[in-house]
């Protein structure tokens, strides 16, 4: 990611949400970006994704840079390399639990995405409530659904947004056990947004953002850019 | 494709397992089911109806003529497959046992009547029957009494001797005139050239009848039509000017009018559920973008869910549509005692394209919008769009509604009167509700009590509740405007036919029965009628211009042209009055004062053919005497009543030393018919003319009408009221997640409740008074240049409009916060905020 800036106008105002953003992610790497709400952690996450776009700058992931993409190639991109676990879980709601775990890799054309969905299921404990549709679910089995649903396509990279914001503490810790264990276990490469500082500290680095600007890279287990 | 099929299969089922697609599905259901209904059902009571009234012409269509016909055009018919007869009218003496009589004779053919029933009389009884048999003929039962003869004795017309073997009853084509004073004969018309009265010259008319298929007919008038003379006439049961067809084609209208609206509803439903899915699935597209979807997979996965959507709504459509229909269908034959023609395929092409159109173009801006959706959604949150009114979509809406207006009632003109008229209540409508909420916005509330949250809740979705007050107020609107309207046209066939209607004429009355026979009258039982006094004279002259009096239309044209001025052609049954005759009306000037003399009243359409004006002096001959009158008043004259009228009445003055006989009509019920014996015998000059039977006929055709337009107002209700319950579902999920904070936040259910009841129920009356605003002004239009029924104003729908829709809209609100308020709260957050 290199000199990467976002701006949004707002009332003919515009705003700077990202200022320079500069920064490396190794490959298997787990990366933690802290900061106040309204730092720009959301945003910095989208544009890293393919979510969204940067005003300036740009981001490359596996090499491939993501501002002369399309909208269409990005898309190819996200179902091929790129996982997702956001706050509010996300799931479609008129589909199972295991129907939303299949969703991903019946999106990129996996043949037994089924029998997939199932075994993934069971990783996170939930092979009994694979008929049932989110809203019967609380939110710790939600959350587990959406980490089963971001891992079966086995993507490189993993994106989570807050993933126990909205759990209670000890949920919220069952949850990141989990989600590391497996990011571990499948050696994928995770970023992950967090205004919690203990979930941080698990990841090999934390980057904290102030302003739209990275005022502390700070180096845990690994290189610093 | 086969995996991306399988996710738009899954997705569609378990959406409409779990509701998600009700209001959209129940929505293009609506549309098709009613569309099917309404234009089955209309279809099947028209096609009854015409044929019922085909009845009074004997035929589907009939060709009037001056002179026969060139055999070629029946050549031709028959060619087409349409079923004809002929019918020759006369007018001779009848001989008989030395006695004579002015008769009028009907010389028919083999297969007449080709529609409706011809009954006669004889030795063995009443039956139905077609022509006589070559040598007979059969005679009004007066003519017996009148010439003193008996069933099987002969009379002489012309040269021919012909034996009376039944006595008519009843002919489906007889005459409404109640002048046509002469008996009627039936003979057949191989017999006429044995009379030899057929002479150049003599004043005869040709009926040519026809019978089939409607396409048959159409064909045939088409090819007909630019061959037909100046004294030739093509015409159906509607061409006419009498009672029946006006209501055959109010009817007609009616059913059109309230199918059309029945469309607008169900689009309108379309429009608001389609919409409200797409916004609703915003979040799902987010969702599977971001899993990597792209545009053409989100694309295939919604288009699929609307193929679906569609194909299950309409099939379900029609086929319920098609139960409806034959169980309607049944019933009104069973009530009515008429065979209903079998529905064709035409509704079902009808729903079909109606189903596919609605499901298309209402869906087709917001999926649009929806395959547009940014997967960045899934981070932020989205920007609250409720009450925004998208110009496209709304202006893709009413372009949808025109098309499938336009589709349904196959008439240009009038789909643009009713859509224009339409799309000016819906802006009067728009103003209303700008003024209401922008008075509304002014205070602050508090959330103390139901009416402080139910004003804020109102003010809070200022755009949405406008457009929820619009769509009630329209929905309301339509039902009052179907309401009255079909109220009004009954009660007008009801009043021009009240029960007691007169069904007897009593003409040639002299001066000395007078009172003797109106005596007879109410010694039945009856009120004693007005007896109207009749001289007969002849228009001479107008403003001292001598009138050109020809005999025939064609003459009396011809020498208008040449700047003659003509007269009305014929002798005129003139009456005196000092008052108005009832039920007649004074259209232009005033009725003159008791006393004032020198004045006549003039019918309208008499004044029109005359080209006379107020002022005129008009100048009659009566036996050898000349009379002058200035026309001081142009009357309106319901010709449809049974009650005698009168082109031309006078100021007393003028006639009342000339010898007069009386007129006057009665009713009696049919059990007593047999008192009329005495008539006969006590009154033998006196002319009894019967229009019972006729009576009868035009009010079991009023029943048949009166029941169909009964019938398209439920629907229309039904249609309403739907569209009511998609408009309160879709908002009362903006408004789920509020009530869900309140109860959490500790308000109690019957506050929470009471105040969306409330809510509904402020904008269902402020919705039902707008509507009876429009409602009246949409009637007032209606009435004068659609149904040309006399436009009046309706106090009772500015009382009924608010009141139902503050009991309908605050009921069905009620019943939808029913199901919140009970539920567990913890698990409505869940699907509220998940």
């Amino acid at each position: 990611m290199c000199n990467l800036s976002k701006n949004v106008v707002v009332n003919d105002e515009t705003l700077s949400i990202l200022n320079n953003i500069n920064l490396n992610v190794k490959r298997g790497e787990t990366i933690a970006i802290v900061g106040a709400s309204g730092s720009g952690k959301s945003t910095l996450l989208g544009i890293m994704a393919g979510l969204d776009k940067p005003s300036e700058g740009d981001v490359k992931l596996g090499g491939v840079g993501l501002k002369n993409l399309n909208e269409e190639q990005r898309a190819n991109l996200r179902k091929d390399m790129i996982g997702f676990i956001f706050q509010s879980f996300l799931l479609v709601p008129s589909l199972t639990a295991l129907e939303n775990v299949m969703l991903p890799a019946e999106l990129k054309g996996e043949k037994n995405a089924k029998q997939l969905a199932q075994q993934w299921l069971e990783k996170v404990g939930l092979a009994n409530r694979a008929d049932h549709y989110p809203n019967q679910l609380s939110g710790g089995e939600q959350q587990r659904v959406a980490i089963a649903r971001a891992f079966i396509t086995h993507p490189e990279v993993l994106f989570a947004d807050e993933p126990s914001a909205n759990l209670d503490t000890h949920t919220g810790h069952i949850i990141e056990s989990l989600l590391f264990e497996l990011n571990r276990e499948n050696g994928t490469t995770l970023i992950l947004v967090t205004h919690d500082e203990e979930l941080a500290e698990k990841c090999d680095r934390m980057i904290t953002l102030h302003g739209g600007e990275i005022i502390a890279p700070e180096a845990r287990h690994a290189d610093v850019v | 494709m086969l995996m991306l099929f399988n996710i738009a299969l899954r997705l569609f089922l378990r959406e409409l397992r779990r509701g998600e697609l009700t209001i959209i599905a129940g929505a293009v259901f609506l549309a098709v089911f009613s569309v099917y209904t309404l234009s089955s059902v209309a279809d099947r009571i028209s096609g009854a109806l015409e044929v019922r009234s085909a009845s009074f012409l004997a035929a589907d269509r009939l060709l009037f003529s001056a002179h026969p016909l060139d055999k070629k055009w029946l050549k031709e018919a028959e060619k087409q497959g349409l079923a004809h007869a002929e019918v020759l009218y006369f007018r001779s003496m009848v001989f008989s046992n030395g006695g004579l009589q002015l008769a009028r004779v009907k010389a028919v053919s083999e297969k007449y009547p080709l529609r409706g029933e011809l009954i006669i009389s004889d030795q063995t009884g009443s039956r139905q029957a077609n022509a006589p048999e070559p040598g007979t003929i059969w005679v009004e039962p007066r003519l017996l009494s009148l010439l003193q003869i008996k069933l099987g004795d002969k009379i002489e017309i012309g040269d021919a001797q012909l034996q009376v073997s039944a006595i008519l009853e009843k002919e489906p084509d007889g005459s409404l005139s109640v002048f046509a004073s002469a008996p009627r004969v039936i003979m057949r018309d191989l017999d006429v050239a044995k009379t030899n009265v057929i002479q150049p010259g003599s004043r005869l008319s040709y009926n040519f009848l026809f019978a089939g298929e409607t396409s048959q007919l159409l064909s045939f008038g088409k090819w007909l039509k630019p061959q037909l003379k100046e004294n030739q006439q093509w015409r159906s049961v509607k061409d006419s000017e009498s009672f029946l067809s006006e209501s055959v084609l109010r009817a007609e209208r009616f059913l059109i009018l309230s199918g059309l609206l029945g469309i607008v509803l169900a689009a309108t439903a379309v429009a608001v559920a389609a919409q409200r899915y797409c916004k609703r699935h915003g979040s799902t597209v987010a969702i599977i973008k971001t899993l990597g979807a792209n545009v053409q997979q989100v694309r295939f996965i919604f288009l699929m869910h609307l193929l679906f959507v569609s194909v299950f709504s309409i099939s379900l459509g029609v086929i319920c549509g098609w139960f409806l229909q034959g169980w309607v269908g049944e019933l009104i034959q069973n009530f009515l005692v008429v065979e209903l023609p079998e529905v064709d395929w035409k509704p079902t092409l009808l729903a079909l394209m109606t189903g596919i159109i609605c499901a298309l173009l209402f869906s087709l801006r917001p999926l649009l919008q929806l395959f547009q959706i940014q997967p960045i959604l899934v981070l932020r949150k989205s920007e609250d769009e409720t009450g925004q009114i998208d110009v496209i979509h709304v202006s893709v809406s009413l372009i949808t509604i025109f098309l499938l207006m336009l589709i349904y009632s196959g008439d240009l003109l009038f789909t643009l009167a009713v859509y224009g008229a339409g799309l000016v209540l819906v802006a009067l409508l728009g103003g209303m509700s700008w003024v209401l909420f922008k008075l509304g916005k002014s205070q602050t509330f508090s959330t103390a009590s139901p009416w402080h949250l139910a004003l804020a809740s109102i003010r809070r979705r200022a755009k949405s509740s406008a457009l929820q007050f619009i769509s009630f107020a329209m929905a309301i609107n339509l039902v009052l405007v179907i309401f009255v309207l079909q109220y009004r046209l009954i009660a007008d066939w009801q009043a021009q036919l009240p029960e007691q209607a007169p069904n007897y004429f009593l003409a040639n009355v002299a001066e000395e029965e007078k009172s003797s026979v109106k005596a007879w009258i109410e010694s039945q039982g009856y009120e004693s009628p007005p007896f109207y006094p009749v001289v007969r004279g002849r228009l001479t002259g107008i403003n001292g211009q001598k009138v050109v009096d020809e005999p025939t239309k064609e003459k009396r044209e011809q020498k208008k042209r040449e700047g003659a001025r003509v007269g009305v052609g014929r002798e005129l049954n003139l009456t005196w009055s000092d008052t108005m005759i009832p039920h007649n009306e004074v259209i232009e000037g005033q009725w003159w004062q008791p006393g004032l003399t020198h004045q006549v009243s003039v019918e309208k359409n008499v004044a029109k053919r005359l080209d006379v004006q107020l002022g005129d002096r008009l100048e009659f001959l009566i036996g050898d005497q000349r009379i002058e009158a200035e026309i001081s008043n142009i009357r309106f004259v319901d010709w449809n009543r049974m009650q005698p009228n009168f082109y031309m009445v006078l100021s007393p003055d003028l006639l009342k030393d000339f010898a007069a006989t009386y007129l006057t009509s009665f009713h009696l019920s049919a059990e007593k018919k047999s008192v009329l014996t005495y008539l006969y015998t006590e009154y033998p000059s006196v002319t009894l003319i019967d229009v019972d039977q006729l009576v009868h006929e035009l009010r079991q055709v009023i029943d048949h009408v009166s029941i169909a337009i009964q019938f398209v107002f439920i629907i229309v209700v039904i249609a309403a009221g739907l569209v009511l319950l998609a408009q309160i579902q879709a908002s009362f999920e903006e408004r789920k997640a509020t009530l869900v904070i309140l109860r959490t936040l500790g308000a109690q259910a019957s506050l929470l409740r009471r105040s969306v009841v409330l809510e509904f129920m402020l904008i269902g009356a402020a919705a039902g008074g707008v509507a009876s605003f429009s409602a009246e002004l949409s009637l007032f239009l209606l009435q004068n240049f659609i149904f040309n029924i006399q436009p009046m104003f309706h106090p009772m729908i500015w009382l009924i409009g608010p009141t139902t829709g503050m009991t309908i809209v605050g009921l069905l609100g009620y019943l939808a916060t029913h199901r919140l308020t009970i539920n567990n709260v913890a698990l409505e957050m869940r699907k509220v905020f998940s």
